[in-house]
């Protein structure tokens, strides 16, 4: 199995505050692998450097046998790797179509890109029908889909999901999820943050749990989910 | 003359929005009021000046050369300025002040190189034509100024609605972060935006140069005024309350100017904005766009 | 003798000027401390100038009176329209007080009175060298007195994080107004003195490149402190006298200096001459640990401290609470749990004041706070902390604990002027309970250090002693244990049992379950907006529904 993205001692800091202290993870390809942990375990600002938005403070990331740590944001995009942030940063300015079409800014061409919308509109048929709204008007499960399919305009080879569930209806959460498993099956890798631990480590191959910053446990989405120290940390039982 | 003056309210209006365009392109997408877009706007009017009277150049081959250099100036000011400005988080007053320096230097520097006093395009560059609609009175240059203002204000809304770039622009405008993961060069458009803002607002300095046939090395400060004045109307960072706010306040002026005593014509157009800002701080036809981390 | 007497007669308007200029700095120094950007200084001198020139001129009053008119005057204006101009933020804040100002500058010009462009000539030399002396001094001594009071802690937290400071009692509009009209009035006597050494004054020395030479003195001074604008004033009044032979490009150096100190010198000239902040002399002196008398006096309190009747909140379209209601029991530790984006923190919103319901009912106490301001609701005893530590970084531990103080610290003006025992008396308690309170949470020994330099589980440890100093009843905690380890989680949980022992009722948010269970007396659980169950942490973690909104469903 090809290891498509490696993770070595990533640390971020934030002023004088270390919210990653070096955690060293890896993702196969075509696998979903899930990053699980509190709220400021640094799930996200981990994201957020894969990302380029954050820099380091030491640490690198290689994406297909690439070092990308030090690549500005667009550039990591353009590599393949594409984010859906937390809270979804939809544009809430602009149409649901010239959201779709801003996820293809990297994509020059136009035919492939009429085509991958048609593919994202088959997988999420409601953003059609709303594709001369507001995005802003759409509804919080509606959103979510469109910063997926945004996401898949730019025909990414790893996608990074950071808390897709958050505050979604539990039908809602179900439905993104079973999709997240679809688009997998059709081949593409994916990173995911998530709270909602034991749907996320259900669909993942691998997970690690994060915790303070550091990585704790590392194993089978299987084996996690029935690990009881996993069941202990969340439910306090 | 009720037809005349409207005719001159145009034309005074057609530049306010161009040189508006510029100023509140700026805000929306790089967040920063620039206040040194007064002084771009009279190096711009410099700039056609130099090249006419000193290379002899044709005014139709100055107005580039003018937009130009005033664009290379506004990247500059981006590049040397604000880009650190951005990559230290510096809190949004900070980049203000700093352009507020950048103005004074522009203007001090016209002064020591041209001179405090009135300079002026030769007579015999102008578009000369004029002729008689009714009974009013239509010069060639009022028409040139008034296309060309509206040509260049139509391709800006033009690119911003339909291409790519220009939902990149206002993609940015509402979220850089979301932007930088779309794969968008947030840091380029930064610089195309300042390049082209910078741009328009030296065509707007060309354009009011001929129209009144006057460049003084202080002409860039009323105008920055009243560019703040008009993005404040028409919302700020809303491109198309940026061209109606110009063409109000240009009407405004002239009919105060007309009706009433020439000073208190700026004194009601402030008053008003004064008022505007604490009764509707989101414009008149805006809304206020919180922008996200 | 003589040589000085050469020197006076070509320097003494020179000279004159730099305490013109120095008293100008101060006033936007004023404003800028509790970070507003207001343009309006240069118009609140001219109206001190005209309305001085005026009465000398036509009324023929007493220099002294004149002064002091001066100064009325722009303040009163400042007073009338302060309130809504100040409600405005940022750039929209500098962008009305520039139109304010050509406004006044408009109007001076075109109304008789005033002599329209020409402006008004032949203003008798009433200025000596000792008004201004005088005057400057009073300024520097009262400024340095509010500095060191609870009104300059104020600014300062006003400045840092605005919301932050309203929940810590300050009644922020206030603060702002008297800033702004405070300066409006020195700017104004600075106007007057001003008008009566140069003979003549027009409208064009008060217009917004007058503002800007005013704001450019006090940014590059700095303004940490105040020998910043006095600095920032003598250098570019005297700079631009040694800068003669540069004749048209002199103001360069003004645009220059702008930018330079802006890129290169955030803090001013004069912060960079300083010592690093982490040497400050806050060092603490031993804490008076004479048993402060307990916060809360249990006898009293009534059996619920708070209660949520009905509430419900949207944003736009999207519902985020919908018919919530609970009971908060004095005395104990209550929680709030539910998965991210369940609606917890608009849960404290609300009842901190910071959002206002769109139904229902939040009572503390007893008492309705529908429409109470959230520095009102702070004062009745009711503090919180943030998910996302939100301290003042710039001020020192001591400084942020008593911040917390301010609306318990109750001198006034003139004692504060005056330096009287009372307001000495009342800092050092206000000291003393602030070492106290940091050493209830094991940051005394850092009292002096700047918060930013703290590491994460001391800025929350931080939090929690500033809001212990509004001395609430009860304490809301939002996500107290984020970001801890294990170790650190535990060491807090004894620390919030301390906390609840000493009389405090506590009510947290938090995700983390078995801290949750661990410390709460009891818990209702938030999901999707509305509470889906409520009671003993027993109950709570054999309730299926809570498990499913928890781990998300067993069976996907």
């Amino acid at each position: 199995m090809t290891v498509l993205l490696r993770v070595h001692d990533l640390a971020v800091h934030y002023g004088h505050i270390e919210a990653v202290k070096g955690v060293d993870f890896h993702l196969n390809a075509g696998e979903i692998t899930a990053l699980v942990g509190a709220n400021g375990a640094g799930k996200s600002t981990t994201l957020l450097a894969l990302s380029g938005l954050l820099r380091p403070a030491r640490g690198h990331v290689e994406f297909d046998g690439e070092d990308i740590t030090h690549l500005a944001p667009h550039e990591i995009v353009r590599r393949g790797v594409v984010q859906v942030a937390e809270g979804r940063a939809i544009l809430t300015t602009l149409t649901v179509a010239e959201n779709l079409a801003l996820g293809a800014y990297t994509r020059p061409d136009k035919g492939a890109v009429a085509q991958t919308l048609e593919e994202v509109f088959a997988l999420f048929p409601r953003l059609k029908d709303r594709a001369g709204q507001l995005a802003g008007n759409l509804s919080g499960g509606e959103q979510q889909m469109l910063a997926i399919g945004r996401a898949l305009m730019a025909k990414p080879r790893l996608l990074l999901l950071d808390e897709p569930s958050m505050g979604l209806a539990p039908l809602m959460v179900q439905e993104i999820f079973r999709t997240l498993v679809e688009i997998n099956r059709l081949g593409l890798s994916i990173l995911l943050v998530e709270q909602n631990v034991r749907q996320a480590l259900k669909i993942a191959s691998h997970g690690y749990v994060i915790e303070t910053g550091k990585i704790v446990l590392a194993d089978s989405g299987e084996n996690l989910i029935h690990n009881p120290k996993v069941i202990e940390a969340y439910l306090g039982v | 003359m009720l037809e005349q003056q409207l005719l001159n309210a145009l034309t005074l209006g057609s530049v306010y929005a161009l040189f508006a365009l510029g100023f509140t392109l700026v805000f929306g997408v790089l967040a920063v009021i620039n206040l040194s877009h007064g002084a771009v706007f009279m190096a711009g009017s410099y700039a056609a000046l130099f090249l006419v009277t000193r290379f002899e150049l044709p005014l139709w081959a100055a107005l580039p050369g003018a937009a130009l250099f005033s664009g290379l100036l506004g990247l500059l000011v981006d590049v040397l300025i604000l880009k650190p400005l951005r990559a230290r988080n510096a809190p949004h007053l900070i980049p203000m002040i700093a352009t507020i320096g950048v103005g004074i230097i522009l203007t001090s520097a016209a002064q020591g190189l041209f001179g405090a006093e009135i300079r002026r395009f030769p007579e015999e560059i102008l578009p000369a034509g004029e002729f008689t609609v009714g009974e009013v009175h239509v010069r060639a240059l009022e028409i040139a100024i008034v296309a060309i203002a509206f040509a260049l204000m139509g391709l800006l809304l033009w690119v911003l609605r339909g291409s790519q770039t220009g939902r990149a622009l206002r993609a940015i405008a509402e979220s850089p972060k979301a932007a930088w993961l779309l794969g968008i060069n947030v840091e380029r458009l930064f610089h195309v935006t300042s390049f082209v803002a910078a741009a328009l607002g030296g065509v707007a300095g060309v354009l009011i140069g001929l129209d009144f046939n006057a460049i003084t090395p202080q002409m860039g400060q009323p105008i920055l005024h009243k560019g703040i004045a008009v993005i404040i109307l028409g919302g700020m960072g809303d491109i198309r309350g940026a061209l109606i706010g110009g063409l109000f306040l240009g009407t405004a002026e002239v009919l105060a100017k007309g009706y009433l005593s020439s000073q208190m014509g700026d004194a009601i157009a402030f008053g008003l904005l004064f008022l505007i800002l604490l009764l509707r701080p989101s414009g008149l036809f805006g809304r206020v766009l919180e922008r996200k981390a | 003798m003589e040589a000085f007497g050469d020197f006076w007669s070509t320097y003494s308007t020179l000279v004159y000027s730099v305490g013109v200029h120095m008293l100008l700095a101060l006033s936007i120094w004023l404003t800028l401390s509790c970070g507003l950007l207001s343009l309006a200084n240069a118009a609140f001198m001219g109206i001190g100038a005209y309305v001085g020139a005026l009465l000398t001129l036509n009324l023929g009053w007493p220099f002294e009176l004149v002064l002091l008119a001066a100064g009325a005057a722009p303040a009163l204006v400042a007073l009338v329209i302060g309130a809504p101009v100040l409600r405005l933020s940022g750039v929209y804040l500098a962008m009305a007080t520039l139109a304010f100002g050509e406004v006044v500058r408009v109007t001076a010009l075109n109304l008789e009175i005033t002599g329209g462009p020409e402006g008004l000539n032949g203003i008798p030399l009433a200025t000596s060298g000792w008004h201004i002396v005088a005057i400057l001094a009073l300024t520097l001594y009262g400024l340095h007195r509010l500095r060191r009071s609870r009104v300059g802690r104020a600014f300062e937290a006003i400045k840092e994080d605005e919301v932050a400071a309203r929940l810590m009692g300050i009644d922020v509009d206030r603060h702002k107004l008297f800033a702004f009209t405070l300066g409006a009035m020195i700017a104004g006597v600075a106007g007057a003195l001003n008008a009566h050494f140069t003979f003549f004054i027009s409208p064009r020395e008060y217009g917004f490149e007058n503002a800007v030479d005013i704001l450019t003195m006090t940014v590059l001074g700095g303004t940490g402190n105040l020998a910043g604008p006095l600095m920032g004033s003598a250098i570019l009044t005297l700079l631009p006298e040694l800068l003669r032979f540069l004749h048209d490009y002199r103001p360069m150096v003004n645009g220059a200096v702008l930018i330079l100190v802006v890129l290169f010198l955030p803090k001013g000239i004069s912060a960079a001459l300083r010592r690093p902040p982490s040497q400050r002399e806050d060092t603490p002196g031993t804490a008076s640990t004479a048993a402060a008398q307990a916060a809360v006096e249990a006898a009293e309190e009534p059996a619920t401290v708070l209660a949520i009747q009905q509430v419900g909140k949207h944003f736009g379209g999207l519902q985020v609470l919908e018919d919530v209601s609970f009971i908060v029991p004095a005395g104990g530790i209550y929680g709030l749990i539910g998965p991210n984006g369940a609606g917890k923190t608009t849960v404290f919103n609300l009842a901190t004041g910071l959002l206002a319901p769109n139904g229902g009912r939040i009572e503390f106490a007893g008492r309705d706070l529908a429409g109470l301001a959230p520095h009102r609701i702070t004062r009745l005893g009711l503090a919180r902390t943030f998910q996302n530590i939100r301290i003042f970084g710039e001020m020192s531990l001591l400084e942020n604990v008593m911040v917390g103080m301010h609306h318990h610290l109750d001198y006034g003006p003139l004692a504060l002027l005056a330096n009287s025992r009372a307001c000495r008396a009342a800092e050092a308690r206000a000291r003393a309970r602030a070492l106290e309170l940091l050493s209830w949470v094991g940051l005394a020994h850092k009292a002096g250090m700047e918060a930013d330099e703290l590491s994460y589980g001391d800025q929350r440890k931080l939090e929690f002693a500033r809001a212990l100093a509004t001395e609430p009843r009860i304490l809301l905690l939002d996500e107290p244990v984020a970001g801890m380890n294990p170790a650190e989680k535990t060491a807090l949980m004894a620390e919030i049992r301390a906390i609840r022992d000493r009389g405090y009722s506590v009510f947290l948010i938090e995700h983390d379950m078995r801290f949750v269970m661990g410390l709460c007396d009891r818990i209702a659980v938030l999901n999707f907006g509305r509470i889906i169950a409520e009671g003993t942490p027993e109950e709570i973690r054999d309730n299926p529904e809570v498990i499913e909104a928890y781990l998300g469903r067993e069976e996907a």
